[in-house]
Protein backbone atom coordinates (compact mmCIF):
# COMPACT_ATOMS: atom_id res chain seq x y z
CA UNK A 1 0.00 0.00 0.00
CA UNK A 2 3.12 2.33 0.09
CA UNK A 3 3.54 2.54 -3.68
CA UNK A 4 0.22 3.53 -3.85
CA UNK A 5 0.51 6.24 -1.35
CA UNK A 6 3.61 7.47 -2.79
CA UNK A 7 2.50 7.41 -6.09
CA UNK A 8 -1.17 9.23 -5.33
CA UNK A 9 1.17 12.09 -3.61
CA UNK A 10 3.10 12.46 -6.75
CA UNK A 11 0.37 12.56 -9.14
CA UNK A 12 -1.74 14.74 -6.72
CA UNK A 13 1.15 17.44 -6.96
CA UNK A 14 1.45 17.23 -10.27
CA UNK A 15 -2.36 17.13 -11.41
CA UNK A 16 -3.00 20.13 -8.89
CA UNK A 17 -0.36 22.23 -10.55
CA UNK A 18 -1.65 21.40 -14.10
CA UNK A 19 -5.38 21.87 -13.33
CA UNK A 20 -5.05 25.11 -11.65
CA UNK A 21 -2.83 26.68 -14.64
CA UNK A 22 -3.73 25.16 -17.73
CA UNK A 23 -7.15 25.17 -18.62
CA UNK A 24 -7.70 29.11 -18.13
CA UNK A 25 -4.33 29.76 -20.07
CA UNK A 26 -5.54 27.45 -23.16
CA UNK A 27 -9.69 28.35 -23.11
CA UNK A 28 -10.23 30.06 -26.12
CA UNK A 29 -12.08 33.26 -26.15
CA UNK A 30 -15.31 33.99 -28.27
CA UNK A 31 -13.28 36.26 -30.91
CA UNK A 32 -10.79 33.46 -31.23
CA UNK A 33 -12.05 32.08 -34.65
CA UNK A 34 -8.78 29.81 -35.55
CA UNK A 35 -9.22 27.75 -32.11
CA UNK A 36 -12.33 28.50 -30.93
CA UNK A 37 -14.08 25.41 -28.99
CA UNK A 38 -17.16 24.07 -31.10
CA UNK A 39 -20.03 26.19 -31.16
CA UNK A 40 -22.18 24.13 -28.39
CA UNK A 41 -19.07 24.84 -26.02
CA UNK A 42 -19.91 28.87 -26.20
CA UNK A 43 -23.30 28.50 -25.86
CA UNK A 44 -22.91 26.58 -22.63
CA UNK A 45 -19.94 28.87 -21.07
CA UNK A 46 -21.95 31.40 -19.96
CA UNK A 47 -24.78 28.36 -18.90
CA UNK A 48 -21.92 26.99 -17.02
CA UNK A 49 -20.34 29.80 -14.86
CA UNK A 50 -21.18 30.58 -11.64
CA UNK A 51 -21.00 29.43 -7.68
CA UNK A 52 -22.90 25.86 -8.15
CA UNK A 53 -24.79 24.35 -4.65
CA UNK A 54 -25.80 20.43 -5.16
CA UNK A 55 -27.01 18.09 -3.15
CA UNK A 56 -25.82 14.77 -3.46
CA UNK A 57 -28.08 11.29 -2.31
CA UNK A 58 -26.48 7.82 -3.73
CA UNK A 59 -25.56 4.33 -3.00
CA UNK A 60 -21.66 3.56 -2.01
CA UNK A 61 -20.77 -0.05 -2.75
CA UNK A 62 -17.14 -1.20 -1.00
CA UNK A 63 -14.96 -2.86 -3.95
CA UNK A 64 -12.50 -4.75 -1.53
CA UNK A 65 -12.25 -6.20 1.81
CA UNK A 66 -10.35 -4.94 4.75
CA UNK A 67 -7.92 -7.41 5.81
CA UNK A 68 -10.32 -10.64 4.46
CA UNK A 69 -13.07 -8.81 6.60
CA UNK A 70 -16.10 -6.92 4.41
CA UNK A 71 -17.10 -3.99 5.46
CA UNK A 72 -19.26 -1.30 4.14
CA UNK A 73 -19.12 2.06 5.46
CA UNK A 74 -20.93 3.31 2.51
CA UNK A 75 -24.14 2.39 1.65
CA UNK A 76 -27.00 4.93 1.46
CA UNK A 77 -25.22 8.42 0.93
CA UNK A 78 -26.21 12.05 1.16
CA UNK A 79 -23.67 15.04 1.08
CA UNK A 80 -23.39 18.50 -0.34
CA UNK A 81 -21.30 19.97 -3.25
CA UNK A 82 -20.32 23.38 -3.44
CA UNK A 83 -18.25 24.54 -6.21
CA UNK A 84 -17.48 27.24 -8.46
CA UNK A 85 -17.01 26.86 -12.52
CA UNK A 86 -15.30 29.58 -14.58
CA UNK A 87 -16.12 30.34 -18.62
CA UNK A 88 -13.34 28.02 -19.26
CA UNK A 89 -15.51 24.75 -17.80
CA UNK A 90 -12.83 24.77 -15.10
CA UNK A 91 -14.34 24.10 -11.55
CA UNK A 92 -13.15 24.50 -8.07
CA UNK A 93 -15.33 22.71 -5.55
CA UNK A 94 -15.54 21.37 -1.84
CA UNK A 95 -17.44 18.05 -1.21
CA UNK A 96 -19.05 16.75 2.25
CA UNK A 97 -20.78 13.37 2.30
CA UNK A 98 -21.87 11.50 5.19
CA UNK A 99 -22.56 7.20 4.37
CA UNK A 100 -24.75 6.00 6.54
CA UNK A 101 -23.04 2.07 5.74
CA UNK A 102 -24.50 -1.44 6.95
CA UNK A 103 -24.06 -4.11 9.27
CA UNK A 104 -22.04 -7.24 7.08
CA UNK A 105 -22.88 -10.50 8.92
CA UNK A 106 -20.33 -13.26 7.95
CA UNK A 107 -18.17 -15.76 8.59
CA UNK A 108 -14.63 -15.36 9.27
CA UNK A 109 -11.72 -17.35 8.23
CA UNK A 110 -9.29 -17.00 10.90
CA UNK A 111 -5.70 -17.97 10.56
CA UNK A 112 -5.53 -21.13 12.76
CA UNK A 113 -8.43 -22.81 12.47
CA UNK A 114 -10.70 -20.64 14.44
CA UNK A 115 -13.33 -19.41 12.30
CA UNK A 116 -16.18 -17.07 13.80
CA UNK A 117 -18.68 -15.38 13.15
CA UNK A 118 -18.77 -11.27 12.96
CA UNK A 119 -21.12 -8.64 12.73
CA UNK A 120 -19.21 -5.49 11.12
CA UNK A 121 -20.79 -2.82 11.61
CA UNK A 122 -19.59 0.54 9.49
CA UNK A 123 -20.35 3.80 8.51
CA UNK A 124 -18.44 6.96 7.09
CA UNK A 125 -18.24 10.44 6.69
CA UNK A 126 -16.07 12.11 3.35
CA UNK A 127 -14.53 15.18 2.96
CA UNK A 128 -13.42 16.55 -0.20
CA UNK A 129 -11.76 19.18 -2.20
CA UNK A 130 -12.64 18.87 -5.87
CA UNK A 131 -11.00 20.12 -9.08
CA UNK A 132 -13.29 19.68 -12.37
CA UNK A 133 -14.16 20.48 -15.85
CA UNK A 134 -17.32 20.90 -17.48
CA UNK A 135 -17.69 19.79 -20.97
CA UNK A 136 -20.85 20.61 -23.42
CA UNK A 137 -23.13 17.77 -24.15
CA UNK A 138 -26.05 18.44 -26.46
CA UNK A 139 -28.41 19.94 -23.42
CA UNK A 140 -26.13 18.14 -20.70
CA UNK A 141 -22.96 19.31 -19.06
CA UNK A 142 -20.48 16.19 -18.73
CA UNK A 143 -18.51 16.95 -15.46
CA UNK A 144 -15.02 15.25 -14.77
CA UNK A 145 -14.28 15.86 -11.52
CA UNK A 146 -11.01 14.59 -9.41
CA UNK A 147 -11.61 14.94 -5.40
CA UNK A 148 -8.64 15.24 -2.68
CA UNK A 149 -9.92 14.44 0.68
CA UNK A 150 -10.20 12.87 3.86
CA UNK A 151 -12.90 9.79 5.23
CA UNK A 152 -13.52 8.93 9.11
CA UNK A 153 -14.96 5.66 8.89
CA UNK A 154 -16.25 4.28 11.88
CA UNK A 155 -16.63 0.87 13.01
CA UNK A 156 -17.90 -1.59 15.34
CA UNK A 157 -17.36 -5.46 15.39
CA UNK A 158 -19.64 -6.04 18.36
CA UNK A 159 -18.02 -8.58 20.64
CA UNK A 160 -15.03 -9.44 18.67
CA UNK A 161 -12.06 -7.76 19.53
CA UNK A 162 -10.43 -6.18 16.59
CA UNK A 163 -6.78 -7.77 17.12
CA UNK A 164 -8.68 -11.38 16.30
CA UNK A 165 -10.15 -10.38 13.36
CA UNK A 166 -7.03 -9.04 11.85
CA UNK A 167 -4.30 -11.10 13.20
CA UNK A 168 -2.59 -9.16 15.88
CA UNK A 169 -3.45 -5.70 14.47
CA UNK A 170 -4.62 -2.86 16.60
CA UNK A 171 -7.10 -0.95 15.64
CA UNK A 172 -9.43 2.02 16.90
CA UNK A 173 -12.84 3.24 15.83
CA UNK A 174 -12.85 5.76 13.90
CA UNK A 175 -10.18 5.00 11.02
CA UNK A 176 -9.20 7.84 8.95
CA UNK A 177 -7.16 8.04 5.75
CA UNK A 178 -7.02 10.06 2.96
CA UNK A 179 -8.31 9.63 -0.56
CA UNK A 180 -8.30 10.50 -4.19
CA UNK A 181 -11.78 10.59 -6.10
CA UNK A 182 -11.77 10.48 -9.95
CA UNK A 183 -15.45 10.72 -11.44
CA UNK A 184 -17.69 11.69 -13.44
CA UNK A 185 -21.39 13.00 -13.79
CA UNK A 186 -24.01 13.69 -16.38
CA UNK A 187 -25.76 17.28 -15.71
CA UNK A 188 -28.68 19.18 -16.99
CA UNK A 189 -28.54 22.91 -16.56
CA UNK A 190 -31.82 24.41 -16.96
CA UNK A 191 -31.64 28.08 -15.96
CA UNK A 192 -30.51 28.12 -12.36
CA UNK A 193 -31.54 24.36 -11.68
CA UNK A 194 -29.48 21.14 -12.37
CA UNK A 195 -29.88 17.84 -12.25
CA UNK A 196 -27.89 14.93 -13.09
CA UNK A 197 -26.28 11.27 -12.30
CA UNK A 198 -22.45 10.04 -12.03
CA UNK A 199 -20.36 8.36 -9.55
CA UNK A 200 -17.18 8.85 -8.01
CA UNK A 201 -14.92 6.09 -7.14
CA UNK A 202 -12.91 6.79 -3.64
CA UNK A 203 -9.34 5.18 -4.04
CA UNK A 204 -8.33 4.95 -0.28
CA UNK A 205 -4.62 5.36 0.64
CA UNK A 206 -4.99 3.45 4.07
CA UNK A 207 -5.52 0.04 3.65
CA UNK A 208 -7.54 -0.15 6.57
CA UNK A 209 -10.45 1.36 4.98
CA UNK A 210 -11.70 -0.01 1.62
CA UNK A 211 -12.04 1.55 -1.61
CA UNK A 212 -15.58 2.15 -3.11
CA UNK A 213 -17.77 3.35 -6.21
CA UNK A 214 -20.39 5.59 -5.46
CA UNK A 215 -23.32 6.16 -8.01
CA UNK A 216 -24.89 9.48 -7.25
CA UNK A 217 -27.66 11.44 -8.36
CA UNK A 218 -27.58 15.53 -8.07
CA UNK A 219 -29.62 18.62 -8.01
CA UNK A 220 -28.65 22.07 -7.20
CA UNK A 221 -28.61 25.71 -8.27
CA UNK A 222 -26.38 27.54 -10.66
CA UNK A 223 -26.46 31.26 -8.92
CA UNK B 1 -22.00 -8.78 -5.03
CA UNK B 2 -20.26 -5.49 -4.08
CA UNK B 3 -18.49 -6.00 -7.72
CA UNK B 4 -21.81 -7.11 -9.38
CA UNK B 5 -23.86 -4.05 -7.81
CA UNK B 6 -21.06 -1.68 -9.12
CA UNK B 7 -20.98 -2.56 -12.51
CA UNK B 8 -25.15 -2.64 -12.69
CA UNK B 9 -24.74 0.95 -12.10
CA UNK B 10 -21.90 1.27 -14.37
CA UNK B 11 -23.86 -0.48 -16.93
CA UNK B 12 -26.83 1.79 -16.46
CA UNK B 13 -24.86 4.86 -16.28
CA UNK B 14 -24.14 3.70 -19.83
CA UNK B 15 -27.50 3.03 -21.10
CA UNK B 16 -28.38 6.41 -20.25
CA UNK B 17 -25.72 7.95 -22.79
CA UNK B 18 -26.32 5.75 -25.63
CA UNK B 19 -29.23 7.59 -26.99
CA UNK B 20 -26.59 10.32 -27.20
CA UNK B 21 -24.68 9.01 -30.36
CA UNK B 22 -27.61 9.10 -32.36
CA UNK B 23 -28.04 13.13 -31.77
CA UNK B 24 -24.32 13.83 -32.01
CA UNK B 25 -23.09 16.23 -34.40
CA UNK B 26 -21.79 15.50 -37.61
CA UNK B 27 -18.08 16.98 -37.18
CA UNK B 28 -16.30 14.18 -35.59
CA UNK B 29 -13.82 16.66 -34.26
CA UNK B 30 -12.18 14.55 -32.34
CA UNK B 31 -11.47 12.24 -35.16
CA UNK B 32 -9.21 14.96 -36.51
CA UNK B 33 -5.41 13.68 -36.27
CA UNK B 34 -4.66 16.30 -33.91
CA UNK B 35 -7.21 15.87 -31.36
CA UNK B 36 -7.24 11.80 -31.94
CA UNK B 37 -6.66 9.27 -28.69
CA UNK B 38 -3.28 7.47 -29.05
CA UNK B 39 -4.02 4.92 -26.48
CA UNK B 40 -4.76 1.21 -28.56
CA UNK B 41 -5.53 2.60 -31.39
CA UNK B 42 -3.07 3.26 -34.33
CA UNK B 43 -2.95 6.71 -34.17
CA UNK B 44 0.69 8.67 -33.57
CA UNK B 45 0.94 12.37 -32.97
CA UNK B 46 1.05 14.78 -35.78
CA UNK B 47 4.56 15.75 -36.60
CA UNK B 48 6.43 18.35 -34.09
CA UNK B 49 4.09 17.98 -31.96
CA UNK B 50 4.34 17.38 -27.79
CA UNK B 51 2.33 15.95 -25.64
CA UNK B 52 2.30 15.91 -22.25
CA UNK B 53 0.16 13.44 -20.08
CA UNK B 54 -0.70 12.99 -16.27
CA UNK B 55 -2.33 10.26 -14.80
CA UNK B 56 -2.57 7.58 -12.12
CA UNK B 57 -3.95 3.95 -11.47
CA UNK B 58 -4.07 2.43 -15.11
CA UNK B 59 -3.43 -1.54 -14.87
CA UNK B 60 -1.24 -2.08 -18.48
CA UNK B 61 2.22 -2.53 -17.98
CA UNK B 62 2.83 0.89 -19.82
CA UNK B 63 1.01 3.56 -17.39
CA UNK B 64 0.45 1.03 -14.12
CA UNK B 65 0.33 2.69 -11.11
CA UNK B 66 1.12 6.04 -12.50
CA UNK B 67 1.67 8.17 -15.94
CA UNK B 68 3.89 11.13 -16.60
CA UNK B 69 3.99 10.63 -20.13
CA UNK B 70 6.19 12.73 -22.86
CA UNK B 71 5.83 12.12 -26.26
CA UNK B 72 7.00 14.11 -29.29
CA UNK B 73 5.41 13.69 -32.93
CA UNK B 74 8.17 14.04 -36.16
CA UNK B 75 7.82 12.97 -39.96
CA UNK B 76 4.58 11.81 -40.79
CA UNK B 77 2.87 9.29 -38.52
CA UNK B 78 6.46 8.73 -35.74
CA UNK B 79 6.39 9.21 -32.34
CA UNK B 80 8.47 8.34 -29.27
CA UNK B 81 7.28 8.32 -25.85
CA UNK B 82 8.79 8.06 -22.05
CA UNK B 83 7.09 7.46 -19.14
CA UNK B 84 8.95 9.89 -16.48
CA UNK B 85 6.64 8.45 -13.42
CA UNK B 86 7.94 5.04 -13.78
CA UNK B 87 11.12 6.31 -14.61
CA UNK B 88 11.37 8.14 -11.83
CA UNK B 89 10.35 4.82 -9.61
CA UNK B 90 13.73 3.23 -11.15
CA UNK B 91 12.20 1.75 -14.21
CA UNK B 92 13.70 3.13 -17.53
CA UNK B 93 11.45 2.80 -20.30
CA UNK B 94 11.10 4.31 -23.92
CA UNK B 95 8.59 3.81 -26.45
CA UNK B 96 8.14 4.61 -30.54
CA UNK B 97 5.00 4.19 -32.61
CA UNK B 98 4.46 4.09 -36.30
CA UNK B 99 1.19 5.06 -37.98
CA UNK B 100 2.16 3.84 -41.37
CA UNK B 101 -1.35 3.37 -43.08
CA UNK B 102 -3.38 6.57 -43.09
CA UNK B 103 -6.98 6.25 -45.34
CA UNK B 104 -10.51 7.30 -44.50
CA UNK B 105 -11.40 4.13 -43.54
CA UNK B 106 -9.14 1.85 -42.22
CA UNK B 107 -5.72 2.84 -40.32
CA UNK B 108 -3.05 0.79 -39.07
CA UNK B 109 0.18 1.05 -36.58
CA UNK B 110 2.85 -0.54 -34.98
CA UNK B 111 4.82 0.34 -31.81
CA UNK B 112 7.70 -0.98 -29.87
CA UNK B 113 8.45 -0.48 -26.34
CA UNK B 114 11.76 -1.62 -24.40
CA UNK B 115 11.28 -1.21 -20.39
CA UNK B 116 14.64 -2.24 -18.07
CA UNK B 117 14.36 -2.78 -13.98
CA UNK B 118 16.60 -3.11 -11.64
CA UNK B 119 15.58 -3.97 -8.10
CA UNK B 120 18.27 -1.87 -6.79
CA UNK B 121 16.92 1.12 -8.67
CA UNK B 122 13.68 0.88 -6.96
CA UNK B 123 13.55 3.19 -4.40
CA UNK B 124 9.84 3.00 -3.31
CA UNK B 125 10.05 -0.54 -2.47
CA UNK B 126 12.17 -0.57 1.66
CA UNK B 127 12.41 -3.05 4.13
CA UNK B 128 12.92 -6.77 3.43
CA UNK B 129 11.16 -6.34 -0.01
CA UNK B 130 14.01 -4.61 -1.32
CA UNK B 131 16.09 -6.88 -0.14
CA UNK B 132 14.31 -9.58 -2.05
CA UNK B 133 14.32 -7.44 -5.40
CA UNK B 134 18.14 -6.20 -4.61
CA UNK B 135 19.72 -8.05 -7.87
CA UNK B 136 16.36 -8.54 -10.11
CA UNK B 137 16.63 -7.40 -13.24
CA UNK B 138 13.59 -7.10 -15.60
CA UNK B 139 13.49 -6.29 -19.91
CA UNK B 140 10.34 -6.03 -21.33
CA UNK B 141 9.85 -5.60 -24.79
CA UNK B 142 5.91 -4.99 -25.92
CA UNK B 143 5.33 -4.95 -29.65
CA UNK B 144 1.89 -4.34 -31.06
CA UNK B 145 -0.11 -3.86 -34.38
CA UNK B 146 -2.93 -1.65 -33.98
CA UNK B 147 -6.28 -1.07 -36.49
CA UNK B 148 -8.81 1.32 -36.38
CA UNK B 149 -11.61 2.08 -38.68
CA UNK B 150 -13.56 5.15 -38.42
CA UNK B 151 -17.13 3.67 -40.00
CA UNK B 152 -19.16 6.96 -39.22
CA UNK B 153 -18.41 10.54 -37.76
CA UNK B 154 -19.94 8.44 -34.26
CA UNK B 155 -18.23 5.55 -34.47
CA UNK B 156 -14.85 3.69 -34.87
CA UNK B 157 -13.83 -0.15 -34.11
CA UNK B 158 -9.95 -0.76 -32.57
CA UNK B 159 -8.28 -3.88 -32.56
CA UNK B 160 -4.45 -4.24 -31.47
CA UNK B 161 -2.27 -7.78 -31.15
CA UNK B 162 0.09 -7.31 -29.12
CA UNK B 163 3.12 -9.66 -27.93
CA UNK B 164 5.24 -8.18 -24.85
CA UNK B 165 8.07 -10.74 -23.93
CA UNK B 166 10.00 -10.53 -20.95
CA UNK B 167 12.96 -11.55 -19.80
CA UNK B 168 14.00 -11.85 -15.73
CA UNK B 169 17.49 -11.98 -14.67
CA UNK B 170 18.42 -13.01 -11.30
CA UNK B 171 15.99 -14.60 -8.08
CA UNK B 172 12.12 -14.57 -8.87
CA UNK B 173 10.10 -14.76 -5.43
CA UNK B 174 6.69 -14.55 -4.72
CA UNK B 175 7.54 -11.07 -3.24
CA UNK B 176 8.50 -9.91 -6.54
CA UNK B 177 4.69 -8.95 -7.21
CA UNK B 178 5.60 -5.08 -8.35
CA UNK B 179 7.04 -5.88 -11.69
CA UNK B 180 4.92 -9.21 -11.97
CA UNK B 181 1.40 -7.64 -11.28
CA UNK B 182 2.45 -4.75 -13.27
CA UNK B 183 2.79 -7.50 -16.05
CA UNK B 184 6.86 -5.95 -16.69
CA UNK B 185 7.55 -9.78 -16.08
CA UNK B 186 5.60 -11.40 -18.04
CA UNK B 187 5.51 -13.26 -21.51
CA UNK B 188 2.07 -12.38 -23.08
CA UNK B 189 0.24 -12.25 -26.20
CA UNK B 190 -2.99 -10.08 -26.58
CA UNK B 191 -6.11 -9.02 -28.26
CA UNK B 192 -7.55 -5.86 -27.72
CA UNK B 193 -11.11 -5.18 -29.54
CA UNK B 194 -12.43 -2.04 -28.67
CA UNK B 195 -15.25 0.02 -30.10
CA UNK B 196 -15.91 4.04 -29.61
CA UNK B 197 -18.65 5.81 -29.67
CA UNK B 198 -17.84 9.86 -30.73
CA UNK B 199 -21.01 11.18 -28.40
CA UNK B 200 -20.52 14.63 -29.88
CA UNK B 201 -17.25 16.97 -31.21
CA UNK B 202 -15.64 17.03 -28.17
CA UNK B 203 -16.86 13.57 -26.09
CA UNK B 204 -16.21 10.14 -27.29
CA UNK B 205 -16.89 6.99 -24.95
CA UNK B 206 -15.21 3.85 -25.68
CA UNK B 207 -15.50 0.21 -24.45
CA UNK B 208 -12.19 -2.00 -24.97
CA UNK B 209 -11.31 -5.20 -23.33
CA UNK B 210 -8.15 -7.03 -23.11
CA UNK B 211 -7.79 -10.88 -24.03
CA UNK B 212 -4.40 -12.32 -22.85
CA UNK B 213 -4.68 -15.69 -25.16
CA UNK B 214 -1.40 -16.90 -23.88
CA UNK B 215 0.16 -15.34 -20.67
CA UNK B 216 4.08 -16.78 -18.44
CA UNK B 217 5.15 -15.58 -15.56
CA UNK B 218 9.05 -16.63 -14.00
CA UNK B 219 8.39 -18.90 -11.40
CA UNK B 220 9.95 -18.77 -8.35
CA UNK B 221 13.19 -20.66 -8.11
CA UNK B 222 16.38 -21.19 -6.07
CA UNK B 223 19.07 -22.53 -8.47
CA UNK B 224 18.91 -18.80 -10.40
CA UNK B 225 20.69 -17.29 -7.36
CA UNK B 226 23.34 -18.73 -7.60
CA UNK B 227 24.26 -18.68 -11.34
CA UNK B 228 22.25 -15.05 -11.37
CA UNK B 229 21.70 -15.95 -15.21
CA UNK B 230 18.64 -15.45 -17.05
CA UNK B 231 15.41 -17.15 -15.57
CA UNK B 232 14.04 -19.24 -18.29
CA UNK B 233 11.01 -21.10 -16.08
CA UNK B 234 8.22 -19.59 -16.91
CA UNK B 235 4.38 -21.09 -16.37
CA UNK B 236 1.27 -20.06 -17.93
CA UNK B 237 -1.36 -18.00 -16.47
CA UNK B 238 -4.86 -18.86 -16.49
CA UNK B 239 -6.83 -16.75 -18.80
CA UNK B 240 -9.57 -15.72 -15.87
CA UNK B 241 -6.57 -14.05 -13.93
CA UNK B 242 -5.89 -11.93 -16.39
CA UNK B 243 -8.38 -10.44 -19.27
CA UNK B 244 -10.42 -7.23 -18.23
CA UNK B 245 -12.90 -4.85 -19.71
CA UNK B 246 -12.22 -1.27 -19.52
CA UNK B 247 -15.05 1.59 -19.97
CA UNK B 248 -13.67 5.19 -20.95
CA UNK B 249 -15.18 8.59 -21.18
CA UNK B 250 -12.34 11.18 -23.15
CA UNK B 251 -13.34 14.94 -23.96
CA UNK B 252 -11.77 17.90 -25.50
CA UNK B 253 -11.42 20.55 -22.58
CA UNK B 254 -10.10 23.32 -24.63
CA UNK B 255 -7.52 23.69 -27.53
CA UNK B 256 -4.61 20.66 -27.52
CA UNK B 257 -5.84 20.02 -23.72
CA UNK B 258 -8.18 16.29 -22.93
CA UNK B 259 -9.06 14.42 -20.09
CA UNK B 260 -10.18 10.98 -19.40
CA UNK B 261 -11.64 8.62 -16.99
CA UNK B 262 -11.52 5.12 -17.29
CA UNK B 263 -13.34 2.41 -15.08
CA UNK B 264 -11.43 -1.35 -15.74
CA UNK B 265 -12.52 -4.44 -14.44
CA UNK B 266 -10.89 -7.82 -14.23
CA UNK B 267 -8.37 -9.54 -11.83
CA UNK B 268 -5.40 -8.21 -12.70
CA UNK B 269 -6.80 -4.89 -11.31
CA UNK B 270 -7.20 -6.83 -7.88
CA UNK B 271 -3.29 -8.07 -8.06
CA UNK B 272 -2.25 -4.41 -8.40
CA UNK B 273 -4.60 -2.31 -6.43
CA UNK B 274 -6.85 -5.14 -4.56
CA UNK B 275 -10.21 -4.69 -5.91
CA UNK B 276 -11.76 -6.30 -9.37
CA UNK B 277 -13.18 -2.95 -10.33
CA UNK B 278 -10.64 0.36 -10.49
CA UNK B 279 -10.76 3.38 -11.74
CA UNK B 280 -7.82 5.26 -14.10
CA UNK B 281 -7.41 9.17 -15.35
CA UNK B 282 -5.24 11.02 -16.95
CA UNK B 283 -4.94 14.89 -18.63
CA UNK B 284 -2.83 15.37 -21.64
CA UNK B 285 -1.62 18.72 -22.77
CA UNK B 286 -0.73 18.54 -26.48
CA UNK B 287 1.52 21.53 -28.01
Amino acid sequence: MFRLRTALALLSACLGVLALSVPPALAASPGDSASSPPSSSEAGAAERAGFEILAMGGWGESTADVRNLEMQPYGASVGLDLGYAFRSGFRLGATAGYGAGRTVHQRHDGFRDDDFDVDADSSSVNFALTLGYDVPLSVFLVRYSLGFGATFMRWDLGEIPAESVWSGVSANSPTSGAFIAPGVALLWPQGLFRCGIGFDYLVQANGAIPPAFLGKLLVGVNL
Amino acid sequence: MSVRRGTALLASAFVLLSPLANAAEPQGDLQAPENRDRRNTPYALPANTWSFDIGALGIGGGDAFAKLGIAYGFLDGAEVEMNLAHASFGLVNLAGRWHFLDTPYFDLGASLGVWYGHGEWFWIVTGPAKELIRDLDVLYVPIRVAASSPVSHWLEFDLGLQYSHAEVFGTVTSEDALFLDARLGMRQFEVRPGVRFFLSDTTELGVMSNLPVYSAIPIERARASEDGGRNEDFVTVPFSELWSLEASLRSRFAEGVFGSVRLHYGEIARGLYGAPLYPSFDVELRL
